[in-house]
Parts: structure tokens; sequence; C-alpha cells
């Protein structure tokens, strides 16, 4: 298995909290992962520290391997602060969740976009311009020459994401993470963005990383899908697959929470409780106490190995459809 | 914003009103501050004060009309009148020239005393506000020790150690004010650094380096502007208090503040020797203090855009 970015059994630890344990995921050249998971699943954390930008007490555990276009590969989790520095940026790329704070406000467009090309390419001042107002371009921004010269709070919501866009593909980047990339933007404007980024991918053969608690971004954007929750992996498997043969019952119970368009239900459905605290993660399994088909003791104290039931198509569960 | 349509400027033909609430193609930068201030009273009669003071710093040898150092007994201690505007001294020197002449060395006291502290200060509050930890401890300690000592006294001490003279004073002065600026700097930072622009340098290859230099600098420049200018005031009148007491520039040459000494035995009965160095100082030191309040106002971006009616 080699793709542009992977990850092997990646764990993240700060102090007692195990936060990520022994995650596994790989996106190829070209290619959409979504991550999908609610509100401390691990889901960011996992990634952000697989670039080195996790809290600074993390331990982390595991194999990150980034490969290059031109086929050198990288381990990032081994490598020291200045060597990861060139990998930052220069081969992946990342877009924050809210355009708003994620561009210095003192700044203009261009000095942002220019930064990039300067640093890593070694560009000259003259150079990173036009590489600017190209890249301005690409992400589909009208006017690029005097949207150079704006400020950040000059621009509407979805032109600044745009912009970050643009400055996280400035050096065209193996690999971009989305971190709740739209979550900020309005539906239109977030369809917008989500056609940008894809139409970009196919033309600079970018891989991306896609995390997103939003089902419906990860149906219409990814190519494979890796539910978390509780900082495991729980299901993973290409999206077609997942969203037809959905198995494990926490992302069924996601799917169930869903409203759906034409029913007005009287109540959304919702998932009761919440996730288990790091800090002291059961002995069986991580979703045993909010399951809908939990059937026994074994459940509650042995921990379901991720196991592939079907080619593809990995499960973190003892009881699958098929079963119950 | 969250609570306000926000049109997307996309949309090219339809020109929405948020294109009248910031004029996409106004003045910008140092060019928009200009105009700001140059739109309010105070700050154009603060600026025209200091313009002057630093005119009469740069030309002063030019404009005085009588040799400083003239000793003219037999016109001494004359009240003001046509041939002398400010009166003269027991010597019979023009207190007019004098005055113009003392310009020159509080400005240049002041500046490079401003200036020590400003580069001083800034780096150590910066480093110690982004590193944190133990490199924090240091460094802001030493600027409390630094702190806990009044201005005054620890310039004298300076100065004492150092010997007198303009040279020293300079040197003291600019110690004195590291503290102020380290503190201003660190308490910015702190602000700023968990922002997420400056995580996203990070994560686009900045080193820490360049995260303070170009992300995190550009966003506290406000303050420092702010307490550079308010620093100036306070240098002009610390150059004045250590002249005063002899300290500072020694005689013959003039200062205000040796000028405000050496006019005490008088004060009585020439109260020009006194109350034009001491206008002199209070003017300079009113239009940086003013010029500092409205740079607070002008200098922040977004509250610049709130200033001409909008809603961000």
């Amino acid at each position: 298995m080699s793709g542009a970015l992977d990850v092997q059994s990646l764990s993240v630890t700060i102090g007692s909290a195990r936060i990520v344990r022994d995650v596994s995921w790989s996106v190829a050249q070209g290619q959409t992962l979504g991550i999908v998971g609610e509100s401390g699943s691990g889901k960011s954390v996992s990634v952000l520290s697989a670039a080195g930008l996790g809290p600074g007490n993390a331990e982390i555990t595991g194999a990150v391997v980034l490969t290059g276009s031109d086929g050198v590969q990288h381990d990032l989790l081994s490598m020291g602060g200045n060597a990861l520095r060139r990998v930052r940026g220069r081969r992946i790329g990342f877009v924050f969740q809210d355009p708003a704070t994620s561009l210095n406000p003192m700044l203009t467009v261009e000095r942002q976009l220019t930064e990039g090309p300067e640093v890593h390419l070694s560009m000259t001042p003259k150079q990173a311009r036009g590489r600017a107002l190209e890249l301005l371009e690409l992400v589909g921004i009208p006017d690029p020459e005097r949207r150079l010269k704006a400020y950040p709070h000059e621009l509407s919501g979805g032109m600044r994401q745009r912009v970050m866009i643009a400055v996280a593909l400035a050096c065209e980047p193996e690999v971009l993470i989305a971190d709740e990339a739209t979550t900020a933007l309005d539906v239109t404007i977030q369809a917008q963005i989500i056609e940008a980024i894809r139409d970009l991918q196919e033309r600079l053969g970018t891989a991306t990383v896609w995390i997103t608690h939003d089902l419906a971004v990860v149906g219409g954007i990814a190519d494979e899908v890796v539910v978390m929750y509780g900082g495991e992996v729980v299901e993973r498997a290409e999206t077609v697959r997942l969203f037809q043969e959905t198995k494990h019952p926490y992302t069924r119970a996601l799917f169930e929470s869903r409203p759906h368009l034409g029913s007005r239900a009287e109540r959304l459905l919702s998932i009761p409780g919440s996730p288990p605290d790091p800090r002291a993660i059961p002995a069986g399994c991580v979703f045993w106490d909010r399951c809908s088909v939990r059937a026994d003791e074994r459940c509650r104290t042995e921990h379901p190995e991720l196991v592939e039931p079907t080619d593809g198509h990995w499960v973190r569960s003892f009881y699958l459809p098929e079963d119950a | 914003m969250s609570t306000h349509p926000n049109p997307d400027v996309t949309a090219e033909p339809e020109r929405t009103a948020y294109e009248h609430v910031v004029p996409a193609e106004g003045p910008r930068g140092w060019r928009r501050v200009a105009t700001e201030l140059l739109r309010r009273p105070v700050g154009v009669a603060s600026i025209l004060v200091l313009l002057g003071v630093i005119v009469l710093a740069l030309f002063g040898d030019w404009l005085a009309p009588y040799e400083i150092n003239d000793i003219n007994i037999a016109d001494r201690l004359q009240s003001p009148n046509a041939q002398y505007w400010f009166g003269t001294d027991e010597l019979g020197r023009d207190i007019l020239s004098r005055v113009i002449a003392s310009s020159a060395v509080s400005v240049r006291v002041s500046v490079i005393a401003v200036s020590i502290a400003l580069v001083v200060g800034v780096t150590m509050g910066l480093l110690a506000g982004f590193f944190g930890g133990w490199l924090d401890s240091v460094i802001m300690r030493s600027q409390d020790v630094l702190f806990a000592f009044p201005e005054i006294l620890l310039a004298m001490a300076i100065v004492a150690i150092l010997g007198p003279g303009v040279t020293t004073a300079t040197i003291a002065i600019g110690v004195v004010y590291i503290p102020v600026f380290a503190r201003v700097t660190r308490a910015s930072t702190l602000s700023v650094r968990t922002e997420t622009y400056v995580r996203a340098s990070k994560s686009l290859g900045a080193g820490p380096w360049r995260q303070m230099t170009s992300h995190v600098l550009p966003n506290i420049s406000a303050p420092i502007i702010v307490q550079t200018s308010l620093s100036l005031s306070f240098a002009i009148l610390s150059e004045a208090s250590l002249s005063f007491l002899g300290l500072g520039v020694q005689p013959p040459e003039p200062s205000w503040g040796r000028m405000l000494f050496d006019s005490r035995a008088f004060f009585q009965d020439a109260w020009w020797m006194s109350v034009f160095p001491g206008l002199a100082v209070f003017l300079t030191v009113l239009a940086c203090n003013l010029l500092g309040d409205i740079l607070r106002d002008v200098l922040d971006v977004r509250s610049a855009a709130t200033a001409g009616g909008g809603t961000r």
C-alpha cells in the first residue's frame, strides 16, 4: 500500500489521555479521503499530529510517510524541526475552518500568497507576484489584480476561503488537508468551495484529506471514508460502499440522525450520550454505552478489532448487520 | 459579521451596500493612517508642533537670532522685548536662541533613547511571549527588577555609574524604558500567537523567526507605535530632569532642564527665564502624548473600517 500520504497505526497520547489510538489510513495522488466523526473523536488531532502541528506535549507513535511526486519518501514523525518545516507548505498544504481568522488581518492578500513561494521555491518577489496572480485566478477570484492589494477584512467569507486555498496550494503540495474547511461557510458558498477544490485537485493531482463532521460533504467529494469515534477508526470503506452497505452501528446512527429532505420528522434523531473520556477509555467497545445493537457482555469487556468482512471494507464491531 | 448578511462580492454586476461601506479603492496602509490623522484637528496640531520642534532641532543654528553662548553683561536679565523676544538670562544670553538650541539636544537624546528601548524591549517581549516557558520567566523577571525602581532613580543610578554627560544620559533613559516595551510587546504577543493565522503560517512551513517577524509583529505594531509615541514624551521629560539635576547635558551647552535649573535663583525677578524653557518642554510632551492617543484610535485596520460607518 503506498499513497501520497500513508498513516500507519498512529497514536497520540497526552499525559493519561489517549486521544488517538492505532489509526491507519492512506490517500493516493489525486484521491480524496474523508475523515468523519463528531467533535472529540480525534479526527483533527490525528491529522495535525501527523504533520507535527499537534499539541506540543503530545506523545506520538506510529508512522506517517509522505511520498513526493518525485518519489522521495518523507517520514514525518522522525523528522527534525527544520526538515519538517520544509515539508509543511511545500508538500502538505492546510486549509482551516474559519477563513476569518486563518488569514493574517494585517497583511495584504499578495503578501500572504507570496510568502510560501518565496520561502519554499526560492522565487524572487516578482516571480512570486506572478505566481500569486496565477493562484487567485486558479481558485476563481475575479479581478485578481485588484484583490492582490486587498486586506482580508475587505473580502467576503467565501473569497477569503478561496484565498486560503490559494495560499495552501501556492507551492503545489502533494497533499492538501482541509480541516472543516467549509464548516464556517453558508451552504451555497460551501458548494462553491467544494467545487473549487475538486476542480483544482483534478488539475493538480493533489491528494486531499477532508476532515469534517458533515456526511453530505464527504458523500459529495470523497473517494474513501474513514469514520472515527472515540479516537479510533470504527469503519473505513469506499464512499459508495459506506453509504450503501453501512456496517458499523455508529455509522448507521450517524446516517439516521441526518435530517431528510421532504420528510418532516417531529424530532431529529440523535445518538444519546457523549463520546468516552480519553483519560478513561473503556476496556470493551468504545461505542458500547451508546450503541443500539449492543447485545451482551462481550461488547463491554472485549475490545473489537478492525476486521475486513468484505474486501476493502473495514469495521470495528462484533455485530454486523448480516448477523443482527 | 455573523448577524449580518454577507454578500459575496464575486457577484460583480450586483453592487451591494457593502461596497459603499468599505470602498474597495480607498487609501490603504500608511496613506490611510495619514488621511485619518489629518482629519482630526488635534492630530494636525500635534503633528505641527512636533514638526516645528524637529525643524528647530535640525536648523536651529540658522534660525536662532543670537549665538547661544554670547555673553552680553550690558543686556543681562532683560524682560521679553523687540530685541530679545524671550528675554535674556543673568549673563545676557538670548533665551530664545538657547531654547531653540536645546530642542536639538532633547530630540537627539529622546529619539536615540527610545530607539534603544524599542529595539531591545520589543525583541525581549517578542521572545518571551512567543516561546514562553523558562525564557519568558528569565526575561520578564529581569524586567520586573528594572521596573521596581522609580524611573528617574534608576536613570540616576546608571548615570552615577557611567558618569554624567549627554551620551550616558541617553543610555540611561534608554535602559529605563526597556521594561515598558517588553511588557507591552509580550502581552500583545501572547494574545496574537495563538491566533489561527499564526498556526496557519506554521502549517505552511514558517519557522519561529518568520512567524514572529512576519505574522506576530505586524499584528502588534499598533500598541508598540503608540507606546513609542508616549515614551518619547517621557524620555523628553527624563532628559530635562536629568539635566536639571546636572546629570545630563553639561554647561555651557544649553538644555531645557539645565535652563530651568539656572532660572531658580531668578525665579521671582525674571519669570521669562523659567517660563519659556518650561513651555517648550510642556508643548513637546503634550504633542507627543496627544499624537500617541490619536494613533491608538487610527492604527487599527479593523476599527478604522468601523469608523467609516461600517458594521464590522
